[in-house]
């Protein structure tokens, strides 16, 4: 045997394992979206509440976090009291928005998720047929987009927000570009 | 109780085979055959512990003991008793225990049988069998016991995956396992053979057997996987090419060139350091496949999130394995006396060596689309998916590659041939692969790989047909055989060769049934609602009916279709089924088989007053089957050859 | 011919059979790329995705509704092809045609309504490539790295057969050079000559090892 081809095969085995090392420390649930920095796609929908429209416009002229979920996911539950949390801090900015939409759900469903762990007092677009969701490339639950006034997509997060997500990831942006 | 015990035995067995590393080798240092004798012992013992294992875990899932964390995930108090006994190896834990367990009854029957033939290869092979099993063992005691309680016990268990509740999912694992695990055999005695130096033929003589039942077990499990995916999974196909699926499918085709490898060693001496790089690839890829199922390295489902310890502990065991063994193999590689000398590139060893090339480029490839997603997804920010349409493209060219050299390997003889005796002899079955091409196209065949694998399997065919019958006149005109019996015996005095003949048809027939299945697959997706009918094929299907049906642990929605065709009528009745602790509702297709085509009927969801419906008419599926059955049966023969292959008779 | 000559051949044929392959791929996709929306539906232009959402049943492109005899729409056809290269994003390694989930059932619903609307094939799957990205294509792109898989197993077949020929060449010449070195396993009888014809040979095979 060639000293080439011990070479070449002892790196095809380390190769391999490194590469198993360095893949098990990667989330293979994560997709990264082609999404972001490109212009959100606009809906209008019917509200959740059942209360007209629920209306995303193509230039939405404020910050808005769009956030996905639905009652069946599990999460969702635990993202709720965040989401609770960033609506009452900014319920008084003129520059903020927030939208939910409830996918893949029943309306009961989502409407006894909102009784049960509250309100945020934000509005839901209600998507059964996940029509809006594949529009946004969304494949779980929860899902947020933050979209600029211009109406681009700035940030995606898979998952949960994190309590401190808003000052952390979003507050940067805002202020970097006032509307 | 039962399921303390079994924890203390694999605890056992663990210590045991702890010995069985630790005492050859000191009895290789010392010059003590007692030490390698208790090697020997402990081989037994440890296979002895783990039956009681396995036992207690299957004990207590027969008692519904709920306390048991493994037994309340998988199992349920209304699951069918068949499934609940299997239901041992339906998760990760249960599964690596009999992975550890087949592992052990090989060592000690090994142990055994190669005792007194195989004095200097035994303690290496002990030592080294006896390093996997640790691994194994420490994995499940430490990372992923299926011996843990959880109290207070839960009334019911959560049951066992529904997916999982049918006869294909049952044998599957299995016979995979067995698969691979046989391959650690001929494995631990090529590193035997390394080690003592003895790089000769008698570690491939010796572990010949193991790597053709090994390789029989593989196939099947792979077989039995593809019928699972074709009568549980519901959409009409049986192969995938998911990682995991192609997990058991890159240590086949190493294996495969192995089987073809070894001939050109055992006849002519060559190709030593080769060999040894298949079988250890084998058993390497083996290794893999359990490392990438069951690390979650490449799998969506998120089992391991929570315990990266063991994903991690897997890597380690197996890069110690990985280097170790293609360590040893480049460090000794230049004392092997490499003897190169082939008279001709017209040869039956060369033709082995482009087989070779071909199954390892095949192998090559299968890994390279397994694991592109994760590099691509570890070394920058992107993702991507490989799947069933590349695979379909890029592999069945090198197929049909390996299909040709199939049909010429018969023909060419050892040694030498000069060309136009070769061509003279390709000549017959060349004229059949243009007869099979005409009869294709005229078939209706229009894809060019369809066409090219017709043709092959004409030349395929006929080039083994001609070898046999060929045999036949020269054995009848020899010792006037009656011409009725004249072929058993002739496979019967040359099992082996013959035995490669008919895993060869049975290969053909596969081929048939893919092509078959793949190009002339015919599917309706329609919503009908019931006295609705429509027409398939040769078929004319007429929903009738709608009702329930409940049994064990679930309840299903059954659709009846009265179905005419050319054998009079049918009544097929495809089910939609909800587990009773399962949110997924599962689909059961009603298939109805013919040697010409399967009907395949799946009931999906309601849509007011109608069910979305889909049918399928898959031609030449039970050819698939079949062809592997002929695949077994030829391994079955060519085991019942001895070790006497120097054997003469004029 | 030579024998380089016949195994050239043999590659190219290869060669030839897999470029054929991937040909009669492209024009079938081709083909219907551009294909009108099937008669009886009326031709609209496509329809903004939100505006359908609310309204639209995933049930539209289903045959019309007539106890009797069914046969399929021909718009099936299209909603399985594409349906069949699309991945289903939430499951391990099925196509949206074939998985059971509710992502995959409610994009399927999406492209039948798209191509019941008369949006082109590639503009449905442009659709789910600017939403998904590369991950939703089960069949890698040929672009940028990506050429690596397609490229390399056939890379490997031709520079592995060119090493093999090479090889088997250089082992020739040491095997012939060498002191008349010996197949210890061949009778007195054949230890010079290959067998003659194809009988003779056969016989050899069986009397001597059996493989």
């Amino acid at each position: 045997m060639k000293s080439t081809w011990k070479i070449a095969l002892l790196a095809t085995v380390m190769g391999i394992l490194t590469l198993f090392y360095l893949g098990l420390g990667v989330d293979t649930r994560y997709i990264p979206s082609p999404l972001l920095d490109k212009p959100a796609f606009p809906f209008s929908a019917e509200g959740l509440d059942g209360k007209g429209p629920v209306v995303l416009e193509a230039k939405p002229g404020k910050w808005v976090l769009v956030n996905f979920w639905g009652s069946w996911c599990v999460s969702c539950v635990a993202e709720h009291p965040y989401l609770m949390e960033l609506a009452r801090k900014t319920r008084d900015r003129s520059d903020f928005a927030m939208i939910g939409v409830d996918f893949r759900d029943t309306r009961e469903g989502g409407l006894r998720f909102l009784s049960r762990h509250g309100d945020p007092g934000y509005r839901h677009a209600f998507d059964p047929e996940q029509r809006i969701a594949i529009d946004w490339g969304v494949y779980g639950a929860p899902e947020s987009f933050l979209v600029d006034p211009q109406g681009t997509i700035r940030l995606k997060r898979a998952g949960p927000l994190y309590p401190g997500w808003f000052e952390q990831e979003a507050m940067p942006l805002i202020q970097g570009m006032p509307p | 109780m039962w399921i303390e015990i079994a924890h203390f035995a694999t605890i056992a067995a663990l210590l045991v085979a702890l010995t069985q590393i630790a005492a050859p080798l000191v009895g290789i240092t010392l010059g003590r055959p007692v030490w390698i004798r208790v090697g020997r012992q402990a081989a037994f013992t440890s296979a002895a512990l783990l039956t009681l294992a396995c036992a207690g875990l299957i004990l207590s899932f027969l008692k519904h003991d709920f306390s048991v964390a493994y037994v309340a995930d998988h199992a349920s108090l209304d699951l069918p008793i068949f499934y609940l006994a299997t239901a041992m190896w339906g998760g990760h834990e249960g599964s690596l225990l009999l992975w550890a367990w087949f592992l052990s009854l090989f060592i000690a029957f090994a142990a055994w049988r190669h005792w007194r033939t195989h004095p200097l290869s035994i303690p290496y092979v002990l030592a080294i069998l006896g390093t996997v099993l640790a691994g194994f063992l420490l994995l499940v005691i430490f990372l992923s016991s299926p011996f843990e309680r959880m109290l207070p016990p839960p009334p019911d268990g959560r049951d066992l995956n529904p997916l999982l509740q049918d006869p294909g999912m049952v044998f599957h694992p299995p016979f995979l396992y067995m698969g691979y695990v046989g391959f650690g055999i001929p494995y631990a005695f090529a590193m035997a053979a390394l080690l003592t130096g003895r790089v000769e033929e008698e570690w491939i003589l010796a572990t010949r057997r193991w790597t053709l039942f090994s390789w029989a077990m593989l196939t099947t499990g792979i077989v039995f996987g593809a019928y699972w995916a074709y009568y549980e999974l519901g959409w009409g196909g049986y192969w995938a090419w998911d990682p995991v699926e192609n997990a058991s499918f890159m240590p086949w085709l190493t294996a495969t060139a192995f089987l073809h490898s070894v001939m050109v060693q055992e006849r002519r001496q060559l190709f030593k350091t080769w060999n040894l790089f298949l079988i250890t690839t084998t058993f390497a890829l083996s290794l893999l496949g359990t490392f990438l199922v069951r690390s979650g390295v490449l799998s969506s489902v998120h089992a391991f999130a929570n315990d990266p310890g063991r994903g991690v502990y897997i890597l380690v065991f197996m890069a110690v394995l990985l280097l170790f063994s293609f360590g040893l193999l480049v460090a000794k590689a230049d004392s092997l006396k490499v003897e190169a000398r082939l008279e001709s590139p017209l040869s039956r060893e060369s033709a082995f060596l482009f087989n070779n090339l071909f199954l390892l480029v095949a192998t090559a490839t299968v890994l390279l689309g397994t694991l592109y997603p994760l590099a691509i997804e570890t070394l920058t920010e992107a993702k991507v998916s490989v799947g069933s349409p590349y695979y379909n493209k890029v592999f069945i060219p090198i197929m049909l590659g390996l299909l040709l050299l199939m049909g010429v390997g018969p023909v060419i003889p050892w040694r030498r041939v000069d060309r136009t005796r070769l061509l003279r002899a390709l000549l017959v079955p060349t004229l059949a692969g243009i007869g099979a091409t005409a009869l294709a196209l005229g078939m209706g065949i229009a894809h060019p790989y369809g066409v090219a694998t017709a043709a092959l399997i004409g030349f395929v065919a006929v080039s083994h047909g001609r070898d046999f019958i060929a045999a036949l006149r020269a054995r009848t005109g020899r010792s006037g055989d009656s011409i009725l019996l004249a072929p058993f015996r002739l496979i019967g005095r040359n099992k082996r060769r013959y035995g490669g003949f008919v895993v060869h048809v049975g290969i053909l027939v596969m081929a048939a049934g893919f092509i078959g299945s793949g190009l002339f697959q015919e599917e309706q997706d329609l919503l009908m609602k019931v006295g609705d009918s429509t027409t398939l094929g040769r078929w004319r299907l007429t929903f009738t009916g709608i009702g329930q049906v409940s049994r064990h642990n679930w309840d299903a929605v059954e659709a009846s279709f009265v179905v005419e065709g050319p054998g009079g009528q049918l009544l097929l009745k495809p089910q939609k089924r909800q587990y009773h602790r399962n949110d997924m509702p599962t689909t059961e297709a009603a298939i109805h088989s013919t040697w010409r085509e399967d009907l395949y009927i799946v009931l999906g969801d309601r849509v007011d007053d109608r069910w979305a419906i889909r049918c399928y008419r898959n031609p030449l599926i039970v050819w698939i089957w079949w062809g592997a059955g002929l695949m077994a049966l030829g391994v079955v023969v060519s085991l019942g050859q001895g070790r006497g292959l120097k054997r003469r008779d004029s | 011919m030579s024998r380089p000559g016949l195994v050239m051949a043999f590659f190219a044929w290869l060669v030839v059979c897999s470029v054929q392959g991937f040909a009669v791929v492209a024009p079938a996709s081709a083909e219907t790329a551009g294909t009108a929306p099937s008669p009886g539906v009326p031709s609209s232009p496509p329809v903004p995705v939100a505006a359908t959402a609310a309204t639209s049943s995933v049930r539209e492109a289903a045959p019309p509704l007539s106890s009797g005899e069914l046969r399929e729409d021909p718009a099936e056809e299209v909603v399985r092809r594409i349906a069949k290269d699309l991945r289903c994003a939430v499951c391990q390694n099925q196509s949206v045609y074939e998985s059971n989930s509710t992502l995959a059932k409610d994009m399927l619903g999406l492209i039948r309504d798209k191509v019941t609307a008369g949006e082109s094939e590639t503009a449905i799957r442009e659709y789910f490539f600017s939403r998904y990205g590369d991950y939703i294509y089960l069949e890698p792109t040929t672009r940028g790295a990506n050429a690596i898989l397609w490229l390399a197993p056939f890379i490997g077949l031709l520079l592995g057969g060119g090493i093999l020929w090479w090889a088997i060449g250089r082992w020739q010449r040491a095997g012939n050079s060498g002191d008349g070195v010996r197949d210890v396993s061949a009778g007195p009888a054949a230890a010079g000559d290959p067998p003659v014809d194809l009988r003779d040979r056969i016989r050899g095979e069986l009397n001597r090892i059996d493989l």
